[in-house]
Formats: C-alpha cells, structure tokens, sequence
C-alpha cells in the first residue's frame, strides 16, 4: 500500500492498493495525484527507496526530493547494531561457547566417555584453563597419594597457575576441602579428594564464565545507549553510558562519530560538514549492513539535508519538522488495523476499512485488479 | 464483611408515537379530515449503559382519510423504517468499527454487554458494509473531490501488509 500525505497539513491526501513498493506501481499513484491534486508538487519527502525516487523523478521531474531524516538516522542505527552483534558473537558469545565446551570436556574425561579433542580455542584465558585441567589430571593419575599432593603443591607455585584469572575461586575451593572435610592424602582420601579437586576446577571456571555473561548483558545495554540522540538522552542515560564506555572504551569512537552524525541535523547549512566522516567507522572487517549504509548515506547526503533549503527557497512556508520526515504514524494507523481487524482478505474490505480509518480515498492499481481477477 | 449484591439492571422505556405527529391533511386529496385506523407496537432497542437497558415502545399508527378513504401513515422522525435499532446504536458501531478501527467482534461484544443491546456480528457487518461503502472499488481519483488546502508539500511512503485469502473461498482475494 502507497500512502500519500499532505507534510504541511499532516494528514493523509490519498492512498494505493498495489502489488508491490515498485517504480510502475508508484508511478500510477504519481500519476493520478498530478491529476487530480489543485495545485503542483514543490516538494516531496520520501524514504531512501530507489524505486519510489525513480517513479517521483518521472511524474515530477522538478520536484525537490527529501530522503527522510528518521530513515537517515535508522539506516545507521541499523547497521551499526548489525556491526555490534557481530562483535558480540565474536568476542562475548564464542568466549562463553569456549568455557561452556571446556567444562563439557572436562566432564566427559572424568566419567571416562570417548571424547573429541577441543577444537582450537580462540581465547588465551580458556586455553591456559584447559592446560591447568591438564595438569591437574597429570598429578592425579599418580599412585602414591604424598606424590599427588607434592605434584599439586608444586603446580600451585607455578607461574601458569599464578596467573591464571580462576586462581583465587580454586585455591578456596581446595582449602575449603581439607578444612570443612577434614580429609587426608591416604589411600582412603585420595578417592574423595580427587573428584573435589576436578569440581573446584569448574566451579573456577564457571565464576570466569559468569564475568563474561555479565559483560555480555552490559554490552546489549549499553549498545543501544551508544546509539541514542544526545537530545532524547536522560541524565540516568547519560550516568550508564559513561559508565559502561568506561567497561568498554572501543565503543568511544563509534559514540563520538554518532554523536556528531546527530549534530549535523541541528547546525545551519553552512556549518555542516560533510558526512563522509562516518567511513571512518567502517573497515574491511566491519558488516555489509554498516557498509552500505555509509555509502548510502554519503551519497544521499544533498537530499538527506534538502530541508534545510526550505525557509530560503519557501520564505512563505512555515517550517515543519514533518517536511523532513515521512509521516509514518500513517503507516502505524494501517498496522494497528491490520492486526485489530484479523486479517484483511478481499480488496473491497481492505480498501473500506482503510479509506475510513485516514479518512481519505484510497484507489486499486488495475494491475492489482487483474490479479485479483 | 458484607456480601456486595449484584446490582439489578434497570429496563428503561420510552415510547414514541406516530400520533404525536398527527398529519394535517391527506396526502393524496389534501384533505384535512383524517382519522386514525389502527396501530402497530414495535419495540427498538437503544444503547444503555451495563445497568440500564434502553427499549423505545414506538406505536405506529396508520391513518385514514374521511374524504377519499386512502390509508397512509407517517416517517417518525427519531425512529428508522423497518429497524428493530434506534439510530445512535448504528451510528455507535460504525464509528467505533470505521474510524476508531476496533473489531467488529469486539464492538458486537461490547454492545451486547455494556450497552444492553442484542445484536449479532452479521447485523453489524451488515450496517459497517452499508456505511462504509464497501462495493465501490475506484481506480482513480476522478470521483473523489480534491483538497482545498493542499500545500504543495507532500510525502510518500509504502507499506507492506501480507494479505490472507479466507480459509474455505482461495478466490477471495489477493
């Protein structure tokens, strides 16, 4: 469906039930609009649809375009959140696979069941884990129960374990063993001690596999509190971002360019600067969604800021904000029906219902016609 | 603690008359001596509110003329011909349906039991279709009368809404 609206008035004019957002399609509601609307087009506020822009060129070939502000801002907002979940997967949700992987080896080892070596770890920290568990099940394949503890003293003043992150969480565990159980190193002991030993080991691992999960649920926070407008920021908004940028500072680049993309839209013509400053948040590496939103953007950006050119070129206008964006609460009037009024099936229900809702007509394309025929 | 009783509801009626509106003369001689024939009482219902049933007692009454013996009666002008609905309960249901876009099942519930008044979905879609014109499909504009205050100003954008064919008919509908 094609929806028409009057930007200065901000209601619905007209609307077109049709096979699909394509140039022809456009091109007809174009059409019949020229025909039927008193006076001409001056200026027409569109999204960054190639289809609709080729189909307003055609019927009006010297009408000023605006490419919508809102779908600017969301185009990059969209993909830098893509380019944010790539980096979550790779660095927080790969890490937590590797622990939760490790700590299924290690169980898989101690009931004796056939187990595939761990493919190549990513992450260094998991990797000197999984030497420490290594270790750790060297010393107690040993016979003699003073070997083990000697074996596992010494291991403990090795500079591996000293700088393992799970030192501190294991060494209590261990202590916590002798203290609360009151067990030996004896032929006896040994049989409960070792299994408490393997379970410390994980419980160590689980508390650096839980720091992760938390980063990880600050990270889904705070990326979308790196994408909100300075303006629509709240100081509580303001008190968490500075403070998860200070868990995360790679973040700083990307906020510090948003930041100035959203200053863009409040500065004068002349005090602008060109958008290509935003390539600098993409790479190689960096997703296909975020790269072509960039390059969009850089190549829209004369239509992108055409609103700007209203007060100079309409002097008689009285400036809106709706000039610069399209009227989506339209759109949100036609979803809301749709779901309120299960399903609409025939075209003369469709057309009926919509018509009365935006209070405005609303024509079928013949292409429609002929298919619904 | 005492038990808070179900309050009863209340059934309000007026009535209305056709002799209320007595006619000056016939409508076929002109006449001015008429008299009355006979009458029929048909009940209407109006909108209530979930304690007050609303029923109009309407008598219509059917006249003679002394002169030429021609039998005629009267259009009331608060009561619909040939509804069994006062005219606000449609009016209720087009509005909510049309322009508040609620669902026609909903607006059939709510009339039943907040306002008291017995109708079926079918009659409701039948008064949403009347109203809302639903058998004029248009190809273009020419039909329509064009906006007075246009501003030569305008934005355009589309919008995707999947479109089911009913379950049992495949040739409904897109």
């Amino acid at each position: 469906m094609l929806i028409v609206t009057d930007s200065l008035k901000k209601k619905p004019l007209a609307g077109a039930l049709v096979t699909g957002e394509n140039e022809e399609e456009a091109v007809f509601l174009l059409e019949e609009l020229k025909k039927w609307l008193p006076s001409g087009v001056t200026f027409m506020t569109i999204d960054f649809s190639a289809r609709l822009e080729a189909a307003v060129n055609r019927v009006f070939p010297n009408v000023l375009v605006q490419k919508c502000v809102f779908h600017a801002i969301q185009l990059l907002t969209r993909g830098l959140i893509k380019e944010f979940t790539k980096i979550k997967k790779e660095h927080l949700l790969n890490h937590i696979k590797e622990w939760k992987a490790l700590r299924r080896y290690t169980l898989s080892l101690e009931k004796g069941e056939f187990t595939a070596e761990l493919s190549p770890l990513q992450f260094n920290d998991v990797e000197l884990a999984k030497e420490i568990y290594v270790k750790l099940m060297y010393c107690a394949s040993l016979h003699d129960p003073q070997q083990i503890e000697q074996t596992l003293l010494s291991l403990f003043s090795t500079p591996l374990f000293d700088n393992w992150e799970g030192k501190r969480v294991f060494a209590s565990k261990y202590e916590a063993i002798f203290a609360k159980k009151n067990l030996k190193y004896s032929e006896k002991g040994i049989k409960y001690i070792v299994p408490m030993i393997y379970k410390g080991f994980r419980a160590a691992i689980r508390e650096i596999r839980k720091k992760v999960e938390e980063k990880k649920s600050h990270f889904d926070t705070v990326k979308y509190l790196v994408l909100m407008n300075p303006v629509n920021m709240k100081p509580y908004h303001q008190r968490k971002l500075r403070k998860y940028l200070k868990e995360f500072p790679w973040l700083r680049p990307y906020r510090k360019l948003l930041v100035t993309f959203y200053y863009q839209f409040r500065l004068p013509p002349e005090k602008r600067v060109s958008l290509s400053f935003l390539s600098r948040l993409i790479s190689d590496a960096s997703h296909t969604w975020l790269k072509a939103a960039v390059q969009t953007l850089i190549e829209n950006e004369e239509n992108v800021f055409r609103y700007q050119c209203v007060p100079e070129k309409f002097p008689k206008v009285k400036f809106s904000k709706s000039i610069k964006v399209v009227n989506e609460s339209v759109n949100k009037l036609v979803n809301q029906l749709h779901q309120t009024q299960c399903g609409m099936r025939t075209l003369k229900n469709i057309r009926m219902k919509v018509s009365n809702r935006l209070n405005c007509p609303i024509i079928i394309s013949p292409a429609l016609v002929e298919i619904v025929k | 603690m005492k038990e808070l009783k179900e309050p009863e509801i209340e059934v309000e009626i007026r009535e209305h008359s056709d002799a209320d509106f007595f006619p000056e003369k016939c409508p076929n001689c002109k006449e001015r001596a008429i008299k009355r024939l006979t009458y029929k009482i048909r009940e209407l219902q109006d909108l209530g509110t979930p304690l007050i049933c609303r029923r109009i007692h309407y008598e219509r009454v059917y006249f003679k003329c002394k002169k030429c013996g021609e039998t005629f009666s009267i259009e009331h002008p608060l009561i619909p011909v040939g509804s069994t609905y006062m005219l606000g309960v449609i009016k209720y249901a087009v509005v909510r349906v049309l322009k508040k876009g609620d669902s026609i099942r909903r607006v059939t519930q709510d009339l039943n039991e907040l306002h008291l008044v017995n109708v079926s979905q079918n009659t409701v879609q039948r008064w949403i279709n009347e109203h809302g014109e639903k058998d004029t499909i248009s190809t273009d504009l020419s039909e329509e009368d064009p906006p007075d205050d246009f501003s030569g100003f305008l934005s355009l954008d589309g919008t995707f809404k999947s479109v089911k064919v009913k379950k049992n008919d495949q040739k409904q509908g897109p």
